[in-house]
């Protein structure tokens, strides 16, 4: 579904990714493990065509993209990022909606239902608390249908509790729309979770099966 | 799509009081430049259908200021002084003068109003046909029948009829004298005045044989050489002759002079109002600026990013603009009012006058705003380290 192979990318004269190969099938949910400032959140944004690679070759279904990156990604693609994000001055489902109909399809009120935001569907975003905002950050991810979920540090703004609970969702959510799902994080808790197909370490550049840290 | 109005909209009722001091800003401005700019348009305009309301070539006046000779020409001013006699029937005698219509301006206290004035204007019958002026109701002066004919404005503001009678203030012994007639508006300082048979008048108030003005209008032979007859009635010590040619081209040189001053102040407040927008913009473009780049990020192109900020100050300029206009149009009687009490010399009518052509120019100067004001958050979204603007907040 997704490749990624001998990827390059620096900034000045620091190379955060050196030769850099990652494959990712549908359904093969990946989680991405790394120290702080090795690179993980570069990765992502590669990963999403919001930065060129120095050299490498990123393949969707085994082909180069070609064309506008940001209609692949609205097609494609669900985005967590590490800080949530929101429209501030819209409500909760009007920043579902706004996304599903850049997409071409119709917001789902069912996505807030177990993420336990059913009630605040029409609240203005900023009246939510962290964990809320987090959670609507989610479900605004699945909200144009994506085949792939990309997701930087989806569960630092969370207590264990619902780190745990969003986790549980993010995978139900999965499993509903077909979506696979590519999660960097430096959380070791993140581990557990039975769903993945991979579980990679980012260190010095390049990514290497995770071994127990 | 839809949200190209929602989020830009959502984003402005999110600060409302940035949003509104711009939208204060705008319309402040709009008001200031389009009473300006009405004001202007609707004097010239004003003015020209007053100096084409006199219909004289020539104004005989007792010589004075001249000044006061100008305000009696336009305004039937009451700095009376009075011709010598004789001079009429001189001037009738002219072959370079077609007509000539004397006046005799007399000031009363006004019958409604004691604090008030009003103008008695005494005139010849021939004056109907010389000015071309119609009746809307009862008959003119025939120079035998007593009464007096109103003007437009002036019946309005006594409610007189034709056959109503109206009294003149004159010592013990006021004049009763009926109604017969009133004029159709001319636009002119008739539209206020009473008008009574010039002989009547200076015979009922004991001013023997005076006048205050003799309109003059040329000959073809007069015209080709008006300064020639100009300078022979000017021989005489005790006249002075002001040509209308001459008022129409002091008033077209001070219209000049205001119409620049009207620009070069519009121009500033323009300037003014472009700044508040664009300080106003950048802040709320430093504030939506994260939400902007997430979007781009999420698929968004740039285009519709873009096209939202544009709309959001189109918005703002929009709502400032038909504020100031709609503050600007309602408040033209306000505005005349108190541009009249300030200026030496005013024409009848509504001075601020606010047409398509104003109003258009409005918008296109509003919309040009907007997308002035857009510049900050497209170079925002277009250039710089957009990326790292999803991180680390």
């Amino acid at each position: 579904m997704l490749e990624a192979r001998r990827i390059d990318k620096g900034f000045g004269s620091r190379l955060v990714l050196r030769g850099l190969d990652l494959a990712v099938e549908a359904g093969g949910h990946t989680l991405i493990r790394g120290p702080s400032g090795s690179g993980k959140s570069t990765l992502v944004h590669l990963l999403a065509r919001l930065v060129v690679p120095d050299a490498g070759d990123l393949l969707w279904e085994g082909a180069t993209v070609k064309g506008d990156a940001a209609a692949w990604r609205l097609s494609h693609v669900g985005l967590v990022f590490q800080d949530v994000h929101l429209l501030e001055s819209l409500t909760v489902l009007q920043n579902l909606d706004m996304v599903a109909r850049g997409a071409g399809c119709d917001v789902d009120p069912g996505l807030l239902v177990p993420l336990g935001l059913a009630d605040r569907t029409h609240d203005p975003v900023r009246v939510l608390s962290r964990g809320e905002r987090q959670r609507v950050a989610l479900a605004r991810a699945f909200s144009n249908r994506p085949r792939l979920l990309l997701a930087d540090e989806p569960t630092a703004s969370l207590d264990p509790a619902q780190r745990d609970q969003a986790l549980a969702h993010l995978f139900d959510l999965c499993a509903h729309l077909e979506t696979t799902a590519v999660v960097v994080s430096h959380d070791s808790a993140l581990t557990d979770r039975p769903e993945w197909k991979q579980h990679l370490w980012l260190e010095g550049g390049r990514l290497q099966p995770a071994r127990s840290r | 799509m839809k949200y190209l109005l929602v989020w830009p909209l959502a984003n402005l009722v999110r600060a409302p009081w940035i949003s509104g001091v711009t939208v204060v800003g705008v319309a402040l401005a709009t008001l200031v430049v389009a009473t300006l700019q009405g004001f202007v348009q609707g004097y010239e305009t004003a003015v020209a259908r007053e100096v084409d309301g006199l219909g004289y070539d020539l104004l005989v006046t007792a010589r004075g200021c001249p000044y006061e000779a100008a305000t009696l020409m336009l305004r039937g001013g009451v700095g009376l002084r009075y011709m010598p006699n004789g001079v009429v029937s001189s001037l009738e005698a002219d072959p370079a003068v077609e007509g000539a219509w004397p006046t005799l301006i007399h000031p009363v206290r006004d019958p409604d109003n004691p604090e008030g004035m009003t103008l008695l204007k005494g005139v010849v019958p021939g004056l109907l046909g010389a000015r071309g002026l119609a009746l809307r109701a009862g008959t003119w002066l025939d120079g035998e029948t007593p009464g007096v004919v109103l003007g437009f404005e002036a019946a309005e503001l006594m409610q007189r009829h034709p056959g109503d009678e109206i009294l003149l203030p004159r010592g013990e012994d006021p004049l009763v004298l009926p109604v017969l007639g009133i004029l159709e508006r001319t636009g002119s300082q008739l539209d206020g005045s009473v008008l009574l048979d010039l002989v009547r008048l200076q015979e009922a108030f004991g001013l023997g044989d005076k006048l205050t003005g003799v309109g003059v209008q040329l000959s073809d032979a007069g015209r080709m050489d008006a300064q020639a007859v100009r300078d022979r009635y000017e021989a005489d010590a005790a006249l002075q002759v002001i040509p209308l040619s001459r008022v129409v081209e002091t008033l077209r040189a001070a219209m000049a002079n205001l119409r620049g001053v009207v620009r070069l102040l519009s121009g500033f407040l323009v300037g003014l109002a472009g700044v508040v927008l664009v300080n106003t913009a950048l802040v709320r473009a430093l504030a939506e600026h994260p939400g902007r780049v997430m979007l781009h990020a999420i698929g968004f192109s740039q285009g519709f990013i873009g096209l939202a900020a544009l709309m959001e100050n189109l918005v703002l300029v929009g709502l400032g603009t038909v504020l100031g206009v709609g503050l600007a149009w309602g408040g033209a009687g306000v505005s005349t009012d108190w541009i009249v009490n300030r200026l030496p010399y005013a024409p009848d009518g509504v001075l601020v006058v606010l047409d398509c052509g104003l109003i258009c120019r409005g918008v296109v100067g509003a919309a040009a705003l907007g997308v002035l004001a857009t510049v900050p958050a497209l170079v925002r979204l277009g250039f710089g380290g957009s990326l790292v603007d999803l991180r680390g907040r």
